[in-house]
């Protein structure tokens, strides 16, 4: 069933766009959830940026397509059902849209060209070690000294940090404002002085997480975007867009076959799980959570057709799909657990030449299972997602 | 098979405080952290010149006694405290083995090394295709020759002798015992989850030297007491993990308040207590029916184990939930909780396996 009248041309067209295009080394290493590169990812997003996607949900004038939500989705769920990288959301669906819908001509004339061309990376500068869920108690300081703002402070979980070049940010510019209104949104560059970048290591091994140290970095006056102290109004924005793309269809199709590949492999009394009635059921039930979260979204994609707040669906679309990708590693993890569960650090790496204990892509595995409770935390967390509800759709 | 009626309690207790005493010398967050983490001789020394590996072991071959009770004692702290102590391969399998079906020499020259600490073991016993299937053993022995591969024998890389299942050509499983270095053994070392070391090892023609002759049966009991070793192991650590959240969510403030002010999250850590000391009492009253030779432990055993497991695996990540950003990181404990958690979920039988065998009985 096609998600939408006139999308199943185009879901087609995206399908038979990523079997050419998609680098077959990219698509390998995503397939067995190995390290990318930042020249993976810049790689393929050229790619699609060349073919005019990246960017087809920005409107015509800025260089876009002007796609609908819906169509959005229709392409990030065909792509990643194609094993195509995580399309690096910081540039193209989180700054870009802040800055064309709230930035100055200059900005939009200045960032968004480099922005969808990939010149730029971006990281997101939100939380801080005392404002997670309770973002609006962010603590970093910008305080205007002639035409520039002095930032001090410090920023964690900023992912991709390493390779950023800007960091888009949200600052208090005025500390006796209460907490929302004291906010303003920075574009601050990463190579200024004053700033420094610290990994982090999770627990998949990875060190994709940072921490942002700021000491009085200078950042520009022009670099402010909309008013100053309106930064609340477009980190929600920015919010919404990011986590109505957490809604990953496509990358729960991908997993689920994986975990396909791994009952045929894996084996218990010699023979595959597959043929036990127990997994068959497990399967079902994966299925019935992964049909559950595809009409969910057909269903929220269409009323914000129709001119709803995007805010609610995505809170809901949120909590499922995480719960949804979560459920399908954590069956991974069971099916793997068949063998003793090994966590080969060497196999995330290409054409690792240590001989696998494990069946093809099981260390991957192991490393998605683990990153992924990320999910139900990044983006405003799973509970912080239900109050939402809870106030804003049931009024309680 | 008899097991040994248990430690007095004044040993007990005196046990107990040894291990708190050391699991504080030997853990840190530290050590979790490193690629690696495995028990070094002077670690594994220090345990045994408490006496530790003499529980379980007779005490004409230098032992203390002890039964299953007393061996899950020391498995609760070694998940508590996230110890790569291989208690369970040397002490809870390998001595029990040696015990039920040794000859006299073997018992006499091995039982006794090994309450002393100076002998380690390693438990080669799974295959590739086995997965829960406890008998599935397609190593043969053939001329006291062994021919074959096996998987996940934990601490291979320091232990001093491996004790090998194979079948003969009459189909009869056999173990066998093999130094690392007799010609024919060789070993790939790879890194568990939880950073713990384990051993494919394969057998080329490697000389073995029999441990007692038909060992299936024995060897059915001796990974029913390791499964129950085990969930005591998770409940160790499911205990930690929920004592590491309680103790960040009095902490962690968000909105001006603790988050362990929020309903939600109180809710949430009252099911995972409930969920620890469920397991906990499973556990209890499956270690009673083993050292009391109860007709039913199979069956309680499999409860134990399957709860454990997933109990705690459900308490691992809600652990990390309710630390947020920080419980995903390789410096917070609760993840390496998680880790331990699914390795000893992966040995000894899956939830699932445990679960069927709960219907067998049942239906």
């Amino acid at each position: 069933m096609d998600i939408a009248k006139g999308l199943g041309e185009f879901r087609a067209e995206v399908a038979e766009f990523c079997e050419r295009a998609l680098p077959a080394d990219i698509r390998t290493k995503v397939l067995l959830n190995q390290h990318l590169e930042k020249s993976d990812f810049v790689r393929w997003m050229r790619i699609l940026d060349d073919k005019g996607w990246l960017i087809g949900h920005w409107p015509v004038e800025y260089g876009g397509l002007g796609w609908s939500r819906l169509q959005r989705w229709v392409f990030e769920n065909e792509l990643y059902r194609a094993a195509s990288p995580w399309l690096a959301p910081f540039g193209i669906t989180y700054v870009g849209p802040v800055i064309f819908t709230f930035g100055s001509e200059a900005q939009k004339s200045r960032w968004l060209e480099p922005t969808a061309r990939q010149d730029i990376w971006w990281a997101q500068g939100y939380s801080e070690r005392g404002a997670g869920s309770d973002l609006a108690n962010l603590q970093t300081q910008a305080v205007r000294d002639g035409d520039h703002y002095v930032v001090t402070g410090h920023k964690i979980w900023t992912s991709m940090a390493q390779w950023a070049d800007m960091m888009f940010t949200l600052v208090r510019t005025d500390p006796d404002a209460k907490p929302q209104r004291g906010i303003s949104f920075l574009l601050l560059d990463l190579k200024s002085p004053g700033v420094t970048i610290r990994p982090i290591r999770s627990i998949n091994l990875v060190e994709d997480l940072n921490e942002v140290y700021l000491d009085e970095v200078r950042v520009p006056v022009d670099n402010l975007v909309g008013q100053e102290g309106s930064g609340w109004t477009y980190a929600k924005f920015l919010l919404d867009n990011e986590r109505l793309i957490a809604a990953e269809v496509g990358k729960a199709e991908r997993l689920m076959a994986q975990l396909r590949f791994f009952l045929g492999q894996v084996r218990s009394g010699g023979a595959p799980l597959n043929e036990n009635r127990a997994w068959r059921l497990r399967i079902g039930e994966l299925e019935l959570k992964l049909m559950s979260l595809t009409s969910l979204c057909r269903k929220m994609f269409g009323e914000l057709s129709a001119g709803n707040d995007p805010g609610l669906s995505a809170s809901m679309l949120k909590i499922v799909s995480a719960e949804l990708l979560q459920s399908i590693s954590g069956a991974q993890i069971d099916a793997l657990s068949q063998g003793g569960l090994s966590f080969q650090a060497e196999a995330l790496v290409p054409d690792s030449i240590v001989p696998a204990v494990a069946p093809k892509g099981a260390a991957g595995a192991v490393g998605e299972y683990l990153f992924g409770r990320v999910y139900s935390i990044w983006g405003g967390s799973t509970e912080v997602q239900r109050n939402i509800i809870a106030k804003a759709v049931l009024e309680l | 098979m008899t097991y040994m009626k248990g430690l007095e309690e004044e040993d007990r207790q005196m046990f107990a405080a040894a291990i708190e005493r050391l699991a504080t010398e030997f853990y840190s967050i530290e050590r979790c952290r490193a690629d690696t983490i495995e028990c070094s001789p002077e670690e594994w020394g220090a345990f045994g010149a408490q006496g530790l590996f003499a529980i379980g072991i007779d005490a004409e071959y230098g032992g203390l006694g002890g039964g299953a009770r007393d061996l899950a004692m020391v498995t609760r702290q070694v998940g508590r405290n996230l110890l790569p102590l291989p208690f369970m391969d040397t002490v809870v399998i390998g001595a029990s083995l040696i015990g039920a079906l040794g000859s006299d020499d073997q018992k006499a020259t091995l039982l006794g090394r090994i309450a002393q600490g100076r002998l380690r073991l390693s438990f080669a016993h799974r295959e590739t295709d086995a997965g829960d299937a406890r008998d599935l053993v397609a190593t043969t022995v053939r001329d006291g020759r062994l021919n074959g591969e096996k998987m996940h024998a934990m601490d291979a890389r320091l232990a001093d002798i491996f004790i090998v299942s194979a079948r003969d050509e009459t189909g009869v499983i056999g173990l066998f015992l093999v130094t690392p270095e007799t010609s024919g053994v060789s070993c790939q070392h790879y890194r568990l989850v939880d950073n713990r070391v384990a051993a494919r090892v394969t057998l080329e023609d490697a000389v073995g030297v029999p441990l007692g002759g038909n060992a299936a049966s024995t060897l059915s009991n001796i990974l029913d007491l390791a499964a129950a070793c085990g969930a005591a192991e998770s409940v160790g650590a499911m205990e930690g993990v929920n004592r590491a959240t309680l103790d960040y969510a009095k902490i962690r403030k968000q909105f001006g308040v603790s988050i362990g002010s929020f309903q939600v999250l109180q809710h949430r850590m009252v099911d995972m207590f409930i969920a620890e000391q469920t397991a906990s009492a499973l556990v209890a009253d499956a270690l009673a029916a083993i050292d009391a030779g109860d007709p039913d432990a199979a069956v309680r055993i499999s409860a134990a184990k399957a709860q454990a497991d997933r109990a705690a695996r459900v308490a691992g990540e809600q652990a990390i939930q309710i630390h947020g950003g920080m419980g995903m990181t390789d410096e917070c404990a609760v993840g390496h909780y998680l880790k331990r958690i699914l390795t000893n979920g992966s040995q000894f039988g899956t939830a699932g396996w445990h679960v069927d065998r709960i219907a067998g009985a049942a239906l």
